[in-house]
């Protein structure tokens, strides 16, 4: 039998962090095959129950990506993102599910190094912890 | 709103009916019925009395159905602000937790607070009427239907039928397991300094029938000389005793919501954070979805739609309910800890804990307690509070 | 003869690409002209911008591909002009195509080829040989177009490209191609280069960890040669200690003028280096800090006080290598002790001097325009013309006429587009071919799914790694999925046609691509789609390339485990698409340009010699704001009368604009194409609806009262005064004047920022006294000099000349302005002399900070636009969209949006003309198809999405709560914070992206 194959959502913005996705291919930098990528316009189009939704259809981890502050392509968008994932974090905090399985991170379209490395450690720390508790039941 | 003119007041009805069914001198039922009658709003929003257990809060520009409604329920549990209709200038008694709802409820624009009078009444807490009556029944040994009246005084419930009364401690009736809802016994807000005019006993003397009244906005000046003015209630200032005895018994009643507070707490706080989470989990496996809890919530502005309710949201594989994780996200930041959720779940779930422990860590982190002010919630808000790389 | 609606830009960096989209938006045919194989300029090889930093490339990026994809625009990359003839509405241009050896049409950009070509030596320009590259080549990942290009000087045609190149793109043979455009006018935008010092400069060349800043910038950049590690290129380890030397071949005698943007850039540097590595040591030697622009200064400050960058006034003399570390060491006079000192530092940064384009010379001469002394493209006039040249129909962008910041050659493109559209302007649209397109299927929300899946194995770039035919077979399990093919290059010609002919025979309504990255290859498909009637919002593309084989390279399994999750969660996401239609909203010519200064006066004309109907309205009695009240401007000495009165006289005499005086805004409300204008007039009011406006409410001088004894002393005034006795002949005899600069500016906690002219109006000033005043002892106390723009520095030089004595003061060590028995006195700390030294002047001059005028706090409220500190206008970005505010439909220019000195604002009044005219001159704004939408039935009015959106695009109208669609941009932001779901984003609906979210780990139905 396979060991633990965790499974990571990915939220990325069109115009940057997905850019930043793109940019580690075009590099041919190397990282673990599990993450699935999802992409909206701007990271303000997160809504935090799609990452509470995520976790609850079984992923192991959310990433929660977007351009850097004050490079939003539309304005401030990603302010928003950050406040909308502070309160979304603490809420995981009480909820019991463990911190390194939800990460926020600002990607620009050429840092295609910090996405790769911030997939292997995600996946490290996922590995390391388990599959989520918050997979769900199926029969 | 808060900018407190620091004018406190005894106040009395001027008539004696009034003076006497009110539960401290009658002076909020007879304010309210003089900012009627002197067109200073047009509706008043009152508890309409059933007997002691039930009240339907009504609307009504009809002073006399506002004298009648004089005096507290203590063994209803309603919160007034999901029925604030602030398309009129309206007058609403309000306990601190109905103030904080209409507050919320104005963030969100479901009420209009330039058209809302808020007269805030001191709160100690309620108790839900069925556990109430049950109580009546079996603490008190009387039959519910028969309760005439009752009155808490000096920290005793006092049931009164009509072969006499029975008064108990609170106390005790908490050690029995009845008593205040929870939700009331960890409760720190009792005087309701949010609203215009913050009104009841703490601060009067035992043998004086009368309102301590703290003046704290322009709208609360403006029905406060009305009432004088319109001879409907008579004042005095109140003396630097009063005001001191009213803190007292204030920072009484917060210590003890602080104690009930850990010790209803305690046994989550001991969890570990994967036990807490299965508690979570489990605490949730009741839930029904009926939506209850969310039709009552006086910060919630959805109305039958909503993203709580949402199909794409849903699945039963899921191990705990997106409605219910939907909930817990929109009101981490909103949650006055009102209790309706729990009073109507009718699977009992501990709701108002629950969504207290996850609020209590936004109010900690980012000091934003809701319902208090006109503060932007940390969802509404655009811009960072700190610009971080600067 | 019948001119050419079309427009030539010459140069694709960032000015020619912003000249580009101005014009080829409004309609007009655009031939952009790239003589390296890729547009992007020099903006493309910056790491950040300041002072937002921001990345670079990720801003100029989508504007790129905006071109590439414009079908209004043809690019002509690694072309260049061979010849001009004819004259404004017809130029004849001859292009040369050089020989890519690459089939444009054919290549993907795949970047096979690169690991098949065995000679990796050269020095790649784009990383200003810090790299090495191969024959075949992209400058860099964003190129566009993305198209190889082969190196044929140094290729040996040994073929293996050829061989590995599955799309046959390579053609070594290909010859160049001379083509013939015909054009109305011409815009100028070939930038400018970075000086190579010359050998043994502060021992550039010969020190190997001596290199200029814009090796500097490569170094620093994620993507470049050392993926962002800072490291010396002589060993390759960090360094500790960093120095910039400034003004490295500019402001001397060879090169008199200011390279304008190194002050700041070296201090962009610094920051960043710090904030890589919070220890390193940075030391920057300057002459002066010319942090002149918006939000520079306090950039600056910030530096130097918060993040710790060192500034040392002085041009170091000498630079000496211990060969044995490689370290540097500098000999320097610090010029603010006087001590000469030696700094030993691991790496050493040149500050290198703009230079002009090497190819100036013979372009001007094809064009027959005129170049300045110092070899940048001369303008007709530059006070009254600063884009237009001598030859009518041409006109000047960017770093072309001299350097310039990226926000300032924005702006100048925009300008030089409004300029050149106008003498052309009947043709609008002639050039423009429209594609004609079959109707539009229509697909029902209740129609069965019918998807068809097209896998594409990018040669082996998927290929190889991800099983692409397993990954087919699993597509057709996939429920709804009627068609699946494989194919070596979906984007290619052929399988496209593919792609239409399944549509139509099997009645596909939803198409997914699984093929390398929507960035480059969505709106290609898209097309494809909709050329046989699909609606193109049905098309959905599965990355499996750039984020999956191309990143998985050792795990073939996984990766096409990866691509096989990946598509079901694309064909989920597909059955939900719906058809999405693109808003239209119409947009009338009418525009209100608000403050008729010089900047609302110009702005004014331009659009109105467009052909749009002005509304000018000033709250004066009269026209010509500021510049009324001033005598002689810098630095060209023109008098201020003559610039304005014929602009006066121009707007008056303009049938297209109604000038409404000694009025006052009472409110404006509505958007783009509906704006509601209230005016009150002395005892009356109007209404009148504009499409579009254009704030230019100008600044004004602050009050000095309570500096330097003003208010207190009567020979104490301002500059404004001066300019004003200077103006009248009112100056009497004098003997001693001390001007004193920067008076309530660049202050902390209050006016942090610069003026930006105020250097420029004391020197002028001092220049015009002591020309009346031979005798006179004219002092001016500055803390830097700040004369930036053109000519700038070169007037400097000649006052200086003239024994103006210019005495440098310290923020800490202000002068002191008092009275002694009845004479007043200046004492300063002379910073040369290294002494206090009291002057009896007989006249003070303050040059004081500027603010925003008083109406612009009610102008805001009204237009719901940002202010920021000293009661300017904030832009929607301060590098790419310096003139826009970030609602559609309200534009800035002039003083308004910062202090700024004539030539900047009249640059920046015809650039807010031009933005202006975009919707205006096509009658309408188009939004794409993912705006929000609302369920009426759902929504509460809670109006939390109102203040999520930062474009004011939500409203309520009696008490329901809407989108106005054409203003939406669609970046979802409000839908997500919507409670009850009544708002939604078309095309990223709730139930799309939650199906992709639930097809993550299994295949979920629904």
């Amino acid at each position: 039998m396979k060991g633990f194959v965790p499974k990571i959502v990915a939220f990325c913005c069109n115009w940057c962090s997905y850019a930043g996705a793109d940019m580690a291919g075009v590099s041919r930098m190397q990282y673990p095959p599990n993450i699935r990528i999802i992409k909206v316009m701007c990271s303000g189009r997160i809504d935090p129950i799609f990452v509470l939704m995520s976790f609850m259809e079984g992923a192991d981890g959310v990433l929660v990506t977007g351009c850097h502050i004050g490079d939003c392509h539309y304005i401030n968008g990603n302010y928003k993102t950050q406040n909308r994932f502070e309160v979304l974090s603490e809420m995981m905090n009480e909820l019991g599910l463990e911190k390194e399985r939800l990460r926020l991170e600002w990607i620009s379209a050429t840092e295609g190094e910090k996405f790769a490395n911030m997939v292997k450690e995600t996946v490290e720390q996922v590995k390391k912890l388990g599959p989520s508790p918050l997979k769900p039941v199926i029969e | 709103m808060n900018k407190s003119t620091g004018k406190c007041y005894l106040a009395w009805a001027t008539d004696e009916k009034t003076r006497e069914r009110g539960s401290s001198g009658g002076f909020v039922s007879a304010a309210l019925a003089a900012a009627l009658d002197k067109g200073i709003v047009e509706r008043v929003l009152v508890l309409k009395k059933h007997g002691v257990f039930k009240g339907t809060p009504t609307v009504t520009s009809d002073p006399k159905e506002v004298l009648d409604s004089a005096g507290a329920l203590h063994m209803t549990a309603i919160n007034l602000a999901k029925y604030v209709d602030s398309d009129v200038r309206i007058a609403l008694p309000a306990k601190p937790c109905d103030a904080r709802g209409a507050i919320e409820r104005a963030k969100r624009n479901q009420v209009n607070l330039d058209n809302v009078y808020m007269v805030g009444l001191n709160c100690a807490g309620t108790m839900h009427p069925v556990k109430a009556r049950k109580m009546v029944k079996e603490i008190y040994n009387l039959d519910p239907d028969a309760v005439l009246s009752e009155e808490v005084s000096k920290g005793k419930l006092i049931i009164k039928t009509s072969e006499g009364e029975k008064s108990i401690k609170i106390d005790e009736l908490e050690r029995q397991g009845y008593g205040r809802r929870d939700a009331c016994k960890y409760c720190s807000i009792n005087i309701p300094k949010m609203t215009d005019l913050a009104c009841g006993n703490w601060g009067v003397p035992h043998d004086r029938k009368a309102t301590f009244v703290e003046v704290l906005t322009e709208k609360g000046e403006e029905i406060f000389k009305n009432a004088v003015d319109a001879g409907y209630v008579e004042c005095e200032p109140a003396s630097d005793k009063s005001i001191e005895t009213r803190e007292k018994i204030d920072q009484a009643m917060k210590k003890l919501a602080h104690e009930w507070h850990e010790k209803l707490f305690e046994p989550i706080n001991k969890l570990s954070d994967s036990e807490r989470l299965e508690y979570y989990i489990n605490a949730f496996a009741s839930c029904t979805g009926c939506g209850a809890c969310k039709k009552v919530c006086p910060p919630c502005p959805c109305g039958e739609d909503a993203k709580c309710t949402m199909t794409e949201f849903q699945s039963e594989a899921h191990r705990i309910h997106m409605f219910n994780m939907v909930r817990l996200l929109h009101l981490m930041d909103s949650c006055i800890g009102c209790g309706r959720c729990e009073d109507v779940c009718p699977a009992s779930i501990p709701l108002t804990m629950i969504h207290m422990r996850f609020t209590e860590r936004i109010q900690k982190k980012l000091d934003h307690i809701p319902g208090i002010d006109m503060k932007k919630p940390p969802l509404f808000e655009t811009e960072l509070r700190e610009v971080q790389n600067d | 003869m019948k001119k050419k609606g079309a427009v030539l830009v010459i140069g694709g960096g960032i000015a020619g690409i912003q000249a580009s989209l101005d014009l080829a938006d409004q309609n007009f045919k655009v031939y952009l002209v790239e003589r390296t194989p890729s547009i992007g300029g020099h903006m493309a090889q910056l790491d950040k911008t300041l002072p937002t930093n921001d990345c670079s490339i990720c801003i100029e990026a989508p504007k790129m591909i905006e071109v590439a994809r414009h079908s209004n625009i043809e690019l002509l990359s690694y072309s260049e002009v061979v010849s001009v003839r004819g004259s404004v509405g017809n130029f004849k241009v001859r292009v040369l195509k050089k020989p890519r050896y690459v089939d444009e049409e054919k290549c993907n950009g795949c970047g096979e080829c690169v690991a098949a070509c065995p000679y990796i030596k050269h020095l790649q320009e784009f990383e200003v040989g810090l790299k090495l590259r191969g024959n075949i080549y992209i400058p860099f990942p964003q190129a566009s177009p993305l198209v190889y290009t082969i190196d044929r000087e140094h290729c040996f045609a040994c073929g293996n490209c050829k061989v590995i190149c599955e799309s046959g793109a390579i053609d070594l043979y290909q010859k160049p191609e001379e083509i013939e455009l015909e054009v109305g006018t011409i815009i100028i935008a070939t930038g400018y280069s970075e000086l190579v010092p010359e050998k043994g400069v502060y021992g550039y060349g010969v020190y190997k960890n001596v290199i200029t800043a814009l090796q500097y910038e490569r170094l620093m950049n994620a993507a470049g040669p050392t993926g962002g590690h800072i490291v010396r290129p002589s060993d390759g380890k960090e360094p500790k200690k960093v120095a910039w030397i400034q003004c490295v071949g500019s402001r001397t005698k060879e090169r008199p003028y200011c390279s304008r943007v190194c002050c700041m850039y070296a201090t962009k540097e610094a920051i960043i280096t710090k904030e890589h590595t919070p220890d390193i040591e940075t030391y920057i030697f300057y002459m002066d800090m010319r942090a002149y622009g918006k939000g520079f200064e306090e950039y600056y400050r910030r530096a130097e006080e918060r993040i710790g960058v060192k500034y040392i006034r002085g041009r170091p003399s000498k630079v000496s290598e211990n060969p044995e570390t490689g370290d540097l060491t500098i000999r320097y006079e610090n010029l603010d002790t006087g001590e000469v000192r030696e700094l030993e530092v691991n790496m050493l940064v040149l500050a290198s001097a703009g230079v002009p384009t090497d190819t100036n010379k013979e372009l001007a001469k094809m064009l027959g325009v005129k170049l300045d002394k110092n070899g940048f493209f001369q303008e007709k006039e530059l006070l009254l013309a600063p884009i237009e040249t001598d030859v009518e129909g041409i006109y000047i962008a960017g770093c072309a006429q001299g350097p310039k910041d990226i926000p300032d050659s924005v702006t100048q493109a925009s300008g030089a587009a409004a300029k050149a559209i106008i003498p052309i302007v009947e043709t609008r649209g002639e050039e423009i071919e429209e594609v004609e397109l079959p109707e539009e299927k229509e697909v029902k929300p209740t129609d069965e799914p019918r998807i068809g899946v097209f896998v594409c194995r990018c040669g082996v770039n998927i290929g190889r790694i991800v099983d692409v035919p397993t990954v087919a077979e699993y597509a057709k399990t996939l429920p709804n999925v009627v068609f699946v093919n494989e194919d070596i290059f979906t984007c290619s010609d052929d399988c496209r046609g593919r792609i239409k002919a399944a549509i139509e025979k099997y009645d596909l309504n939803r198409v997914v691509v699984a093929a390398c990255t929507p960035r480059t290859h969505e709106g290609l498909f898209r097309d494809t789609c909709r050329e046989v009637g699909l609606n193109p919002y049905l098309f959905e593309f599965v990355n499996i390339r750039d984020q999956c084989s191309w990143v998985h390279m050792n795990e073939p399994e996984e990766a096409t485990e990866k691509a096989k999750d990946l598509l079901r969660m694309g064909v989920a996401r597909a059955r939900l698409l719906e058809p999405e239609e693109e808003g239209e909203l119409s947009v009338g010519p009418d525009c209100l340009v608000i403050g008729g200064g010089i900047a609302g006066m110009t702005a004014a004309l331009e659009l109105a010699n467009m052909g749009f109907k002005i509304k000018l309205v000033e709250r004066e009695q009269e026209l010509g704001g500021m510049l009324r009240n001033l005598y002689k401007l810098f630095p060209t000495d023109a008098p201020a009368e003559e610039v304005i009165a014929p602009k006066i006289r121009a707007v008056h005499e303009h049938k297209n604009i109604e000038v409404y005086t000694g009025v006052e805004i009472k409110g404006i409300k509505g958007y783009i194409g509906n704006f509601e204008v209230i005016i009150s007039k002395k005892d009356s009011e109007e209404v009148f609806n504009v499409s579009t406006v254009i704030v230019a409410t100008g600044s004004q001088e602050i009050d000095a009262t309570g500096y330097y004894g003003y208010g207190e002393y009567d020979n104490v005034i301002t500059q404004l005064q001066l300019e004003r006795m200077l103006k009248e002949g009112a100056l009497k005899e004098l003997k001693n004047v001390v001007i004193i600069n920067c008076v309530g500016a660049r202050e902390e906690g209050g006016r942090t920022y610069c003026c930006r002219f105020g250097c420029g109006v004391s020197i002028k000033n001092a220049k015009y006294i002591k020309e009346r005043y031979p005798d006179a002892n004219v002092f001016i106390l500055h803390r830097d000099v700040r004369t930036v723009g053109k000519r700038g520095e070169e007037y400097y030089n000649d006052v200086r000349a003239k024994d103006v004595k210019f005495i440098r003061f310290s923020k800490d060590k202000k002068p002191l302005v008092f009275e002694e028995g009845g004479k007043l006195i200046v004492k300063v700390y002379d910073s040369m002399l290294r002494t206090d030294i009291e002057i009896e002047p007989d006249l003070v001059v303050l040059t004081t900070a500027t603010e925003g005028a008083k109406g612009a706090g009610a102008l805001k409220k009204m237009l719901k636009v940002p202010i920021e500190v000293g009661n300017f206008f904030h832009e929607a970005h301060v590098k790419l969209r310096p003139l826009d505010f970030a609602t559609d439909g309200i534009y800035l220019c002039g003083c308004a949006h910062s202090p700024k000195g004539v030539v900047d604002t009249i640059t920046q009044a015809v650039g807010a003309a031009s933005r202006a005219s975009i919707p205006m001159g096509v009658g309408m704004v188009k939004s794409e198809g993912i705006t929000a939408v609302i369920n009426p039935e759902a929504c509460v009015n809670c109006g939390i999405c109102m203040t999520m959106c930062p474009y004011g695009a939500i409203r309520t109208v009696d008490r329901a709560t809407e989108v106005i669609t054409a203003v939406c941009k669609g970046c979802g932001t409000c839908v997500a914070a919507c409670p009850t779901g009544a708002l939604e984003q078309r095309h990223y609906q709730n139930k799309q992206i939650t199906s992709q979210i639930k097809n993550v780990c299994r295949l979920v139905v629904e």
